[in-house]
């Protein structure tokens, strides 16, 4: 299992990505776009030191989103800084018509994704954007499970050719990276956990309470194999098939909407390849969020790692989702 | 008019007065407004010559928009006649409206961003022809894609800052319909041009007075066209838009260095050069017959 130390320092996403911004415009012609966010983003030291690249359109962001289509498609590398709702839901017309179709290279930087928003409540609460993000053709989507994964989604996004998603949480977490030996250099399926009784994967900053609850279901006897997905498309399974194979039991674990989420996404992968496996999923089950602090937040929607830890307990002993949730 | 700097402490962050330029460095030379007849009379061939490739490439297709094309195509006559160069390129332009594609395809044929030979009946509006219903990046010629309405503006403010940031003041323009002022991401992308003062993007509403579902002072009435862009901070020229004097005359003026967005408010008829439907609605390709096409052809024929 990866050793996290769980009491390590927090380290927000929000201030190392800004950092990571400003190195990078040395090497790539960025322009950050945003829409009167900068100063509660971070992002607006990034005017400091360049500031003809630095475009606040004010609370517009359909307009900035096509000005970032703009100057993708004159050779810039815009870099669109909002709240995850608003990319994904205020201007999607946009990202679709304008970003997608075109292929144009716009990086969105989605913040206070999932329930991180938390008491500014549902209306700011990103719950569906890595859902309706990776609807899109062309749009590649990260879901970094912290600020050192953060960063590294930057990266290949200023690599890549066409448009990427990441979504980014409000709130701090210890680096996962920086304790493991495995590269991560594509940010592909990464492997948290070995074991044979279960299939957990799982997406974004949720990962650490994932890895909370592996690690006290390990102490009760119960190893499973922890599967973290920092980028969800392009998504190809292939890692988690063997494990599936073993275990029979799918537990998907994401802080958003479950349709269309990770949990559709690999089951509808695994169906595909014939493979026998019982389905749990783990999410906000067609409700929006609510205010409340970020904990009971999770607490509410199952998503804590005690809730995670029992509803896995449950399902290695037989008992179906369905009963679970109640949905039977 | 002078853009005031709002009172937030970003202000001081976020100078706009970096975008002055002192001269224009990439630039046509100071068009001549007046057009001798033999430029009047090459012009207008164009006009109907391109009103004739719209008829045919929509009647084959049986699909498009011929009043939207054609209320546009003296603009574009002008535009790249005089101040949009193919090679080496100058000048961006966006079709914001994008259903006057057709328009827009035909003038692009005719100075040679498309082949000379080009098929209309195997590349409009089929499946893997080169000419999408409405414009696509893809195709020569096309600087920027469109369909829905509303976005074109915008698009053109980031290649208008891009072309800044790369030393040069290329002109950007992009092309809106009067109907397509509803909506409001267009007032959006006026106020942020008007702030980051770029002068080199100059917009023009194809003025039609008319809509899908009817006129525009039906659907949504949009009075005083001239004061609001003015009151957004831009430049108002006004031009009759199929006097290609008056054009040329108005993109003249909107394309020296400056500081202020211009926007040429461009009053144009639907339908215009078919005196038989001039002025209607819309007439769309699933609609004509053979008839009705022999009669419009026989009409920009004169």
């Amino acid at each position: 299992m990866v050793n996290v130390n769980f009491d390590k320092p927090l380290v927000a996403m929000r201030p190392a990505l800004a950092e990571h911004i400003i190195a990078q415009a040395a090497r790539y012609p960025i322009v950050l776009l945003t829409a009167d966010l900068g100063q509660i983003l971070g992002v607006n030291r990034f005017c400091e030191h360049y500031p003809d690249r630095y475009i606040d359109v004010g609370i517009a962001e359909q307009n900035m989103m096509s000005v970032a289509t703009g100057l993708a498609l004159s050779g810039q590398v815009p870099i669109v800084a909002s709240f995850g709702t608003y990319l994904s839901m205020r201007c999607l017309e946009q990202v679709r018509s304008h970003v997608c179709y075109q292929q144009a290279k716009v990086i969105l930087l989605g913040y206070h994704g999932g329930l991180s928003a938390s008491q500014n409540g549902a209306t700011h609460q990103a719950i569906e954007d890595l859902n309706v993000m990776r609807l899109l053709p062309h749009m590649t989507v990260y879901a970094p499970a912290d600020a050192a994964e953060a960063c590294e989604a930057l990266n290949l996004a200023l690599d890549s050719a066409g448009p990427s998603y990441i979504r980014l949480s409000r709130e701090a977490f210890p680096l996962i990276s920086a304790s493991t030996s495995e590269s991560y250099a594509r940010l592909g399926v990464r492997k948290l956990a070995s074991g044979a009784a279960f299939t957990m994967v799982t997406t974004g900053t949720i990962a650490h309470e994932c890895l909370r609850a592996v690690k006290s279901l390990r102490n009760e006897g119960i190893a499973g194999d922890l599967f973290h997905l920092p980028t969800i498309k392009p998504f190809d399974g292939y890692l988690i098939e063997d494990s599936l194979r073993q275990t029979r039991h799918l537990i998907t674990v994401e802080e958003g909407l479950l349709a269309g989420g990770i949990g559709d996404l690999l089951s509808g992968f695994f169906a595909e390849r014939k493979i026998q496996f019982d389905l749990n999923r783990i999410g906000l089950n067609d409700v929006f969020g609510e205010s409340g602090t970020y904990q009971q937040l999770l607490d509410k929607h199952g998503l804590t790692a005690k809730k995670i830890a029992d509803t896995v307990k449950q399902v290695v002993a037989g008992v179906s989702m369905s009963v679970l949730t109640g949905s039977d | 008019m002078n853009v005031v700097l709002g009172g937030r402490r970003n202000s001081q962050l976020n100078p706009t007065s970096r975008f002055e330029i002192q001269e224009r460095k990439v630039g046509s030379e100071e068009a001549s407004a007046i057009l001798s007849q033999s430029e009047l009379d090459s012009l207008r061939a164009l006009s109907l010559s391109v009103r004739r490739d719209c008829i045919n490439m929509i009647s084959l297709a049986k699909s498009g928009h011929i009043g939207a094309s054609f209320s546009i195509v003296d603009v574009l006559v002008v535009l790249y006649s005089y101040f949009i160069r193919r090679s080496p390129k100058f000048g961006k332009f966006c079709l914001s409206k994008g259903h006057g594609a057709p328009a827009l395809y035909a003038v692009l044929k005719h100075f040679g961003f498309l082949p000379h030979d080009l098929d209309w009946g195997r590349e409009f509006r089929t499946v893997d022809g080169v000419l999408q219903g409405h414009p696509y990046i893809c195709t020569n010629g096309v600087d920027c894609s469109s369909g829905s309405l509303g976005m074109g503006l915008s698009a053109g403010i980031g290649m208008a800052i891009a072309s800044r940031l790369a030393g040069e003041d290329e002109s950007v323009f992009v092309l809106l319909g009067d109907g397509e002022l509803n909506e409001g991401q267009i007032w959006e992308a006026m106020m942020t041009a008007a702030k980051y003062k770029l002068g080199n993007l100059i917009a023009i509403v194809d003025n039609n007075h008319s809509q899908c579902s009817g006129s525009v002072a039906e659907v949504m009435p949009l009075a005083n066209m001239v004061d609001r862009w003015n009151s957004f901070g831009w430049r108002v020229l006004t031009s009759d838009g199929h006097n290609y004097e008056e054009l040329k005359s108005a993109f003249s003026d909107a394309i020296k260095p400056s500081n202020i967005p211009s926007v040429i408010i461009a009053d144009t008829v639907k339908n215009y050069g078919l005196p038989s439907v001039a002025g209607s609605l819309d007439i769309y390709g699933e609609s004509l017959t053979d008839e009705i096409v022999k009669k419009f052809l026989e009409e920009l024929s004169i």
